[in-house]
């Protein structure tokens, strides 16, 4: 009787965990969308920001790349429960180890740069239902203390679909190749202007896309992760119900066969009488 | 003048015969029934022992060998005695069947003396105890559940998951490092496995102080039923009268029970929980009570337990687990996942694991080695679900830890060198402490965790 106690509590913890994750699944469905929506509004956006911050005089800004301090910021999830999600930026970070200007983005990366030993980073997180450019400020001080460093690369997992979030080392400052293919211009701007008003609001915007990317991948990853989990605890739960079943039968069948043979030996021996 | 009877019954192996009223041999006496084989004309003999009594003089008593060819009104001979078995140093290193014929084909004794079969338990003030840890050389074994010289072990574990090759490693492992006398009875076992055991101790030198005694699957259940018995009487020759300690080995002792349950079938008796006999209890009680350890000397037994459908609740299997000093459990699940010996390290156990008698280093290894692993199991079901990477640090590491146990807690053996392609490795015991403590301090965090497999020393680990 032991081991079925034992098989019924273990479906009952089993089925808890499975009632969590059908909920999680359920939540981060509802937030894929509103997220991927999101995410494609900023990508338009950011295109525009990167046109308007390559205004700026490049060859000056690449000066100003050469010679500046190597920085790194990584955007992990905000939360767990989302696969690899944050495990698979961990062997591009290890390259750039190194660097002694870190800032980690996201809670979840405090856990991963303690086991990479970055005890120095900068870390910023704040949780919340939907991407905030309050969750930039941190990071943007940080930079503005620094003057605004142009060596800065970025570790980070590339939304390409639901199914599929690629972790790159990209750099923050988008260079005028990338952003002009092909396409000659000629801009005549102020500088003190564009030192004072649009780096400051292209940084933050920079920052914010990140963020939004690391966020509905996070939300695409929980949803992948929580289906396999569903599936895995339904699994689970099936195995463990036929094998209750299979025990309690095989008990019945026992107790059974015990009585007719008991019964068989009495009436042998009562004939004999 | 010898009292004859005459066969009344045939059914199976249960013979009855008559004898005259005056003249009832007593229950557990060994007759013989003398006859021509009508087919083959070769003159035969088959023993059998009485087991009840009934009105009108007639006798139940239970054949050792097939009874093809008996007929009604035919002879049967009381021999006045229990059945015998031929002990003394000239036995060593010489096979028997049940009932205490030679099979080796060698020849014939010289000394004639002879044990019962079935004797009694020694008397209370006569037993002895130490509390002796016997190293066995397997890594599983000597840290988790270490076994007691002249204590009593079992090795539980359903069909096929390597009690017979722990056993031959065993005796392997003895040949080289322990010594001494042993005695093996092979009870209802696969044939080949005893061939295969006598090839394995004439290779490896111990069969010349070991005495093998067989009952085979093949023979009737009143062989596989005396046959512990018998070899238990070689082994308490040894201890009473030659004063030696003896390793005592019983291959299996589930099929004494199972042999018991078809006689009490076979004799009307009213079955009890699982169809076993009702008599389950005391056949195996006086039985396991004989083996124990005297002034004279110490018999220490290693005995495989075969548990039907992996159930361990099977009343054969609980029963033998309240006689024994300490339980190695060898689990299905273990075998599934290519680790042998298949040691279940939570299930199994000892009484000598105590920090008094082990030591302080051993018993809080060991602990930990359990504790390590009773976590990991529990966190099974999440990780199935959700994957390792999901865990907290403190518990990724903890299953770090104990997947590399698991692994080391493999060991290639001696007698299966032809199967693994690795060399057998015997490990000391202060080797195995050292090993699982390193592992359980984070020493090998960094090694892969299949460097564990299959290994002996920790230092192996390092060498791949």
């Amino acid at each position: 009787m032991g081991d079925i106690l034992q098989l019924k509590q273990r479906l009952h913890n089993i089925h808890a965990v499975h009632e969590i994750t059908d909920a999680m699944q359920i939540i981060a469905t509802i937030m894929i969308g509103q997220a991927q929506r999101f995410l494609d509004y900023r990508k338009k956006l950011q295109a525009y920001y990167d046109r308007i911050y390559l205004t700026q005089d490049i060859e000056r800004a690449q000066l100003r790349k050469d010679k500046g301090e190597e920085w790194v910021i990584v955007f992990f999830s905000e939360k767990g429960f989302c696969g690899n999600f944050n495990p698979q930026l961990l062997p591009l970070l290890n390259q750039h180890k190194k660097i002694k200007n870190v800032i980690v983005m996201g809670n979840r990366g405090k856990v991963y740069a303690e086991r990479l030993g970055l005890r120095q980073a900068h870390f910023f997180s704040g949780a919340k239902r939907s991407p905030s450019e309050d969750l930039t400020e941190g990071a943007f001080n940080i930079l503005k203390a620094h003057g605004f460093p142009h060596n800065v690369k970025v570790v980070f997992n590339k939304y390409n679909n639901m199914f599929q979030q690629v972790p790159r080392v990209v750099d923050f400052f988008p260079k005028q190749e990338d952003v002009f293919s092909g396409r000659g211009t000629l801009i005549d701007i102020d500088e003190e202007y564009l030192a004072g008003t649009i780096l400051e609001n292209y940084v933050k915007a920079r920052l914010f896309f990140f963020i939004s990317q690391t966020f509905t991948g996070e939300i695409a990853s929980k949803l992948l992760m929580m289906q396999n989990a569903t599936d895995s605890a339904e699994k689970l739960q099936n195995e463990i119900s036929r094998e209750v079943s299979k025990e309690r039968q095989s008990r019945i069948t026992q107790e059974l066969s015990e009585v007719i043979s008991a019964y068989k030996v009495l009436q042998s021996q009562n004939e004999r009488r | 003048m010898s009292n004859i009877g005459k066969i009344v019954q045939v059914i199976g192996p249960i013979i009855d015969v008559k004898f005259h009223p005056e003249r009832i041999p007593d229950i557990r006496s060994a007759l013989k029934i003398y006859f021509k084989d009508i087919k083959t004309g070769e003159n035969k003999e088959i023993v059998a022992e009485i087991a009840i009594q009934s009105e009108g003089g007639i006798v139940k008593a239970v054949s050792l060998q097939p009874t093809d060819g008996l007929a009604r009104g035919m002879d049967v001979v009381d021999t006045g005695k229990p059945l015998q078995m031929p002990v003394g140093r000239e036995t060593l290193g010489r096979m028997f069947n049940a009932w205490g014929e030679l099979i080796d084909g060698g020849e014939a004794l010289q000394g004639g003396q002879t044990y019962d079969v079935r004797r009694e338990t020694p008397k209370f003030e006569d037993l002895s105890f130490r509390e002796e840890i016997y190293e066995t050389g397997i890594k599983a074994i000597d840290l988790l559940c270490p076994y007691m010289k002249g204590g009593k072990t079992g090795l539980f574990g359903g069909a096929g998951v390597g009690k017979t090759v722990i056993i031959m490693e065993m005796i392997h492992n003895m040949a080289k490092h322990h010594g001494g006398i042993s005695v093996f009875g092979g009870v209802g076992e696969r044939t080949r496995e005893g061939n295969d055991l006598w090839l394995e101790m004439k290779h490896s030198g111990v069969l010349e102080k070991t005495v093998l005694v067989f009952g085979q699957m093949g023979d009737l259940p009143g062989s596989r039923l005396i046959v512990g018995q018998s070899a238990l009487a070689q082994a308490e020759y040894f201890r009473d009268e030659a004063n030696q300690d003896v390793l005592f080995f019983i291959d299996n002792i589930f099929r004494f029970v199972q042999a018991g349950s078809e006689i009490s079938t076979l004799l009307g008796r009213i079955p009890s929980a699982v169809g076993y006999q009702p008599t389950l209890d005391i056949e195996m009680g006086r039985f396991q009570e004989r083996i124990t350890s005297t002034k004279n000397g110490y018999i220490t037994s290693i005995q495989a337990v075969y548990v039907p459908a992996d159930d361990f609740t099977d009343p054969a299997a609980a029963i033998t687990f309240s006689h024994l000093d300490s339980v190695t459990v060898l689990s299905r699940k273990v075998v599934e996942m290519g680790i042998y010996p298949a040691i279940d390290p939570l299930a199994s156990s000892s009484r000598i694991l105590a920090p008094d008698i082990v030591g302080e280093e051993h018993y809080n290894v060991a602990q930990s080695v359990k504790k390590t692993l009773q976590r990991y199991n529990e966190l099974q079901d999440i990780i199935a679900i959700l994957g390792v990477s999901e865990l907290p640090e403190e518990d990724r590491v903890l299953v770090n830890r104990a997947r590399k146990i698991r692994n080391f807690l493999s060991q290639p053996f001696h007698v299966s060198e032809q199967f693994t392609g690795l060399p057998g490795k015997f490990v000391t015991m202060p080797d195995t402490i050292e090993g699982f403590k390193l592992i359980l301090e984070g020493k090998y965090d960094h090694v892969p965790e299949q460097n564990f497999m299959m290994k002996g020393s920790i230092a192996e680990v390092e060498d791949k």
